[in-house]
């Protein structure tokens, strides 16, 4: 599946990266833990995961079907 | 009601969209800003680049336009926000709110612009002369963001 970035992280790691999500989905926080391991930067507590276009909490699964994106803090309008 | 625009914004062009949409209300306020080419410390400011997710940006902004819709007496709002590479003097965001009477449509254009310097899903990069920089909403901007209780 795709995994999209925006704002710095976009810019140090690409708009998107492919990821072969374990069958029946992980949590938001094993996801973050796996990509972590690539991209220091997704550690950061201030980075928050995205499901189908909403902030989502580390507890959630995600799916094959989602739409993922990981967000620095919003700078605002 | 709300549109995320990649290309130029031109602001009278808008103002009279909105009110050729209107039927009856009394007062339109409208709100334009403008692309400072300076940052709060002074040190100049060669562009702005506006990050936004799309899908997620609009509903933000969609988020916003309700909002303001059932807190004020207005009959209808409008925000129109840049993406992607905006001059320094350029238009970034276009604001309006449109009631019956005038106080209805100051105070929401006025919570319009509060909310979308906090919680509108752009990220911000200014083009300083060493180089970009990521900003975030400055304490002044939550301050704002705070005057209105949810």
């Amino acid at each position: 599946m795709k995994i999209l970035f925006f704002g710095r992280l976009g810019e140090a790691i690409g708009r998107e990266i492919d990821y072969d999500l374990p069958a029946g989905g992980c949590t938001v926080a094993e996801l973050r833990a796996a990509l972590a391991a690539r991209h220091g930067g997704l550690a950061a507590e201030s980075v928050r995961a995205c499901i189908d276009h909403e902030i989502a909490p580390e507890t959630a699964l995600v799916l094959p079907n989602h739409e993922i994106a990981f967000i620095p803090p919003l700078s605002g309008g | 009601m709300v549109r995320l625009e990649p290309g130029e914004l031109r602001p009278a062009d808008e103002l009279e969209r909105f009110i050729a949409t209107l039927g009856g209300d009394g007062a339109v306020v409208s709100f334009v800003g403008l692309t400072r080419p300076a940052d709060a410390a002074g040190a100049a400011v060669g562009g702005l680049f506006l990050d936004a997710y799309p899908g997620m940006t609009e509903k933000s902004l969609d988020a916003i336009a309700a909002d303001a819709l059932g807190r004020f007496a207005v009959s209808a709002v409008r925000i129109v926000h840049r993406c992607g590479d905006v001059a320094p003097g350029a238009a970034i965001v276009f604001a309006a709110a449109a009631a019956t009477h005038r106080r209805a449509a100051f105070e929401a254009a006025d919570y319009l612009m509060d909310r979308l310097k906090t919680d509108a899903a752009f990220w911000k990069r200014e083009q300083k002369l060493d180089g970009p920089v990521w900003i975030e909403p400055s304490e002044a901007d939550r301050a704002d963001r705070a005057r209105w209780k949810d």
